[in-house]
């Protein structure tokens, strides 16, 4: 006992050493702070471009996807989707998938038959709402006769204002409100420089192909051949700003300060209409309503468990493949680079592809271990100061008659004191940047608190446990050394 | 004369090389109540010999016996114990703990002895008021000068009324009119309770009032000189 309250004094104390050994303790638990939330879970804003084009958090794929090769049936690939780090090496051994298997009309189509979707869809917790993919082939018509290839795409109005906030990515124009859902009101990318070129009030003549039936998939088949026109009103400009990208090509001498920076966003040729607008054009160059898709869109109840929901889906539906829209981001590898161009008069923008996806958006466990590991490496380091650096006080205490079992009670009350208080301070820190994200998403405080006290307590936890385990081994040392020996230590 | 501690046969060696036997072989009777100062040049084994005396090193031939308790027969926890209630030590430099104000650093050997609190409190303001530090009980040892933090050290010492207390060289890091002082204080415990002291020391003013002067040389006794009155107790 007297060992202990000397211990809680020492900590109270010294501030010089506490604040060393504190600060260290924070750092490392705020490191595992960090990559526990990572890996838990996306910020409420992660990959918001990419989920505003799509209307969706997760994206859901029917059956399986099969990829014809050369060498013919033998050869064969079916990619089922099953979890990404497959779709990873999948990548890795075809890299001609980098640039095609997002895209539905790539593939062999396979679709959902929308009368026969799975009833788990809205049970699986987590699940906000889902939307069919709703996405059609057309061609923009300009007054100079040109023809631009775009991808019409039907917009949940509600959920694009509530969930995506859409209304603050349009540039020009306003976006559309509820109640012009059916209406001949269209909004274009900006970010094309063809469709740049409209303005709200503009008219917009778009040329869908019809559909003639269904493939043996499942797909439209699409006939180019008597396309029926739409006349749209140009409602406004979207741009799905992915913030800057340095200016390449740019040598040092040309100029001074840190290279110049472009601001770039998703180039994507599409004009979006609102949903019932949409349905209405499909139904009419179908001749049918909206039945087939090739993809589901599940907007979650916050992002924070996109990867959970995602686990839950892809276990209630094992032949579909499930993706959050930040993993399928990450594993397309695409990504936008800026160069001068040839002539020096401006710059452009190109696609470019990584064969990797980046480690860093989608925090894998391997990456949350070596996290762990440094953290847990601090730890030891920080126990080793405190024991080393006061042999001699040790040398004294024996001297004066505390045996080695108060010396190692002594040390370990003290890092317990340490771990405990610089783990705490350090998840706190880093915590709540994430609690605010919590918070700012449409968790439930109580289930904010509960993933909370779960990652504190693993925090807490594991910086206390390694505290406890690496302060025994040089405290157990010193304390079975000799008094003598620890007095000359200096 | 009776001896309450006695080394025989002590030696030490130290695994340095091919081995440095710091102290090749001491023998010594250290009477009761008596006041032995040990000098000798430096590096002669004098701090070896004191660990050694104190149980703060383990022999690597011969024993200790204090109070008829030989060392080699204690484990760690025995030997912690006769450190705590029998044997009072004093450094150089001084050793006091710098987390602990000076009322801890003497109140804490009595803690671990167990001492029942009100006791601890009447006892620690005694060995205060005896050294003259009662005015600092509450300063922490860098607020202390050095004179004052061995006054504490010898406070310290004490605190448990030990049977033996051992001092390293306690003036060598004072001026002289504080290493007078610390003299004093120790002549004072002798005197008056009786306290049987080894000091290790070049400090003449300890040599003057011993009652027995050990000269060491190369990790041996040179000479021993004993003077009028020893064993009187
Ligand atoms: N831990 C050790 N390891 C190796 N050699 C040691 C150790 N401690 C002491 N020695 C050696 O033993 C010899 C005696 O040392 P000791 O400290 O006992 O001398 P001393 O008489 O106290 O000297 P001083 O007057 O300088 O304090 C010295 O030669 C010293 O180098
Ligand atoms: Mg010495």
């Amino acid at each position: 006992m007297v060992f202990v309250r000397m211990a809680v004094r020492n900590v109270a104390r010294n501030w010089n050493r506490t604040g060393m050994i504190i600060l260290g303790m924070m750092v490392a638990s705020g490191l595992m702070t960090l990559t526990m939330s990572l890996a838990t879970g996306y910020a409420e804003f992660a990959y918001l471009p990419y989920r505003q084009m799509v209307g969706a958090d997760i994206l859901i794929y029917p059956n399986r996807f099969v990829f014809d090769s050369p060498g013919g049936e033998a050869d064969r690939w079916e990619l089922r989707r099953p979890d990404p780090d497959l779709l990873t090496d999948a990548r890795f051994f075809h890299p001609e998938l980098a640039r095609g298997y997002l895209s539905p009309a790539d593939a062999p189509p396979a679709v959902f038959d929308l009368q026969d979707v799975p009833a788990c869809l809205g049970e699986v917790e987590g699940v906000a709402d889902w939307e069919p993919g709703r996405l059609l082939r057309a061609y923009v018509v300009f007054e100079d006769g040109g023809r631009l290839r775009v991808t019409l795409r039907g917009r949940d109005i509600a959920a694009d204002r509530e969930r995506y906030r859409m209304p603050g990515s349009v540039t020009v124009g306003r976006y559309f409100r509820e109640e012009q859902d059916g209406e001949w009101v269209a909004l274009v990318n900006e970010a094309v420089p063809e469709l740049a070129r409209l303005w709200p009030g503009s008219r917009l003549v778009l040329e869908v192909p019809t559909v003639k039936g269904f493939g043996p998939g499942g797909g439209p088949l699409l006939d180019y051949s008597e396309p029926r026109t739409y006349y749209f009103l140009v409602h406004g400009r979207y741009s799905l700003s992915l913030g800057t990208v340095p200016l390449q090509g740019v040598s040092s001498e040309d100029r001074a300060g840190p290279p110049p920076r472009v601001p770039v966003a998703i180039d994507e040729p599409e004009v979006w209409v609102p949903a019932g607008t949409f349905d209405r054009i499909y139904a009419e160059v179908s001749g049918a309503p909206l039945r087939y898709t090739g993809q589901l869109g599940v907007t979650v109840e916050t992002m924070v468990h996109a990867k959970t929901v995602a686990r839950a889906l892809a276990e209630a539906l094992p032949h579909c493949s499930v993706l959050t829209v930040p993993q399928e981001a990450a594993l397309s590898g695409l990504h936008y680079e800026a160069y001068l161009s040839e002539d020096g008069s401006g710059v452009d923008v190109v696609r470019a592809y990584r064969s990797r996806s980046t480690l860093a958006v989608d925090v894998k466990r391997e990456l949350s271990f070596v996290a762990f590991l440094a953290a847990g490496l601090l730890v030891v380091a920080n126990m080793y100061i405190l024991v080393t650096q006061r042999r001699r006080e040790i040398g004294v205490l024996k001297a004066i008659g505390s045996t080695g079992r108060d010396i190692v009670v002594l040390i370990l009350t003290e890092a317990v004191g340490y771990s405990l208080t610089g783990s705490l301070i350090g998840f706190a820190a880093i915590r709540c940047l994430a609690t605010l994200t919590l918070l700012g998403s449409s968790v439930t405080f109580v289930e904010g608190l509960a993933l909370t006290l779960e990652a504190a307590a693993v925090v807490v936890g594991t910086t206390t446990l390694t505290a406890l385990v690496f302060g025994l081994l040089p405290a157990w040392e010193a304390a079975r050394t000799p008094s003598a020996a620890l007095l000359t230590d200096r | 004369m009776k001896a309450i501690l006695e080394a025989t046969a002590l030696g030490r060696r130290f695994p340095v090389g091919e081995g440095v036997w710091a102290l090749k072989r001491v023998d010594l009777a250290v009477p009761r109540g008596a006041f032995v100062v040990i000098t000798g040049p430096s590096g002669c084994g004098k701090t070896t010999l004191l660990n050694l005396l104190g149980g703060l090193d383990r022999p690597t031939r011969g024993d200790v016996v204090l109070k008829g308790l030989a060392y080699s027969r204690l484990d760690e926890s025995g030997l912690a114990r006769l450190r705590r209630t029998e044997i009072g030590f004093v450094f150089q430099f001084f050793n006091l703990l710098s987390d602990l104000t000076a009322e801890e650093n003497v109140a804490l050997p009595m803690r671990l002895a167990g001492l029942p609190p009100a006791e601890i409190t009447s006892r620690t303001a005694a060995l205060l008021e005896a050294t003259g530090m009662s005015h600092r009980a509450r300063h922490t040892p860098h607020e202390l000068s050095g004179g004052e933090q061995q006054r504490v050290a010898v406070a310290r010492a004490l605190a448990n009324d030990p049977a033996i207390v051992l001092a390293d060289e306690p003036t060598g890091n004072l001026d002289s009119k504080n290493s007078e002082d610390i003299m004093e204080l120790f002549r004072r415990f002798n005197r008056e309770k009786g306290q049987t002291f080894v000091v290790v020391s070049h400090d003449p003013g300890f040599a003057e009032h011993a009652d027995m002067v050990v000269r060491m040389r190369d990790g041996e006794v040179q000479a021993l000189e004993e003077r009028e009155g020893t064993g009187a107790c």
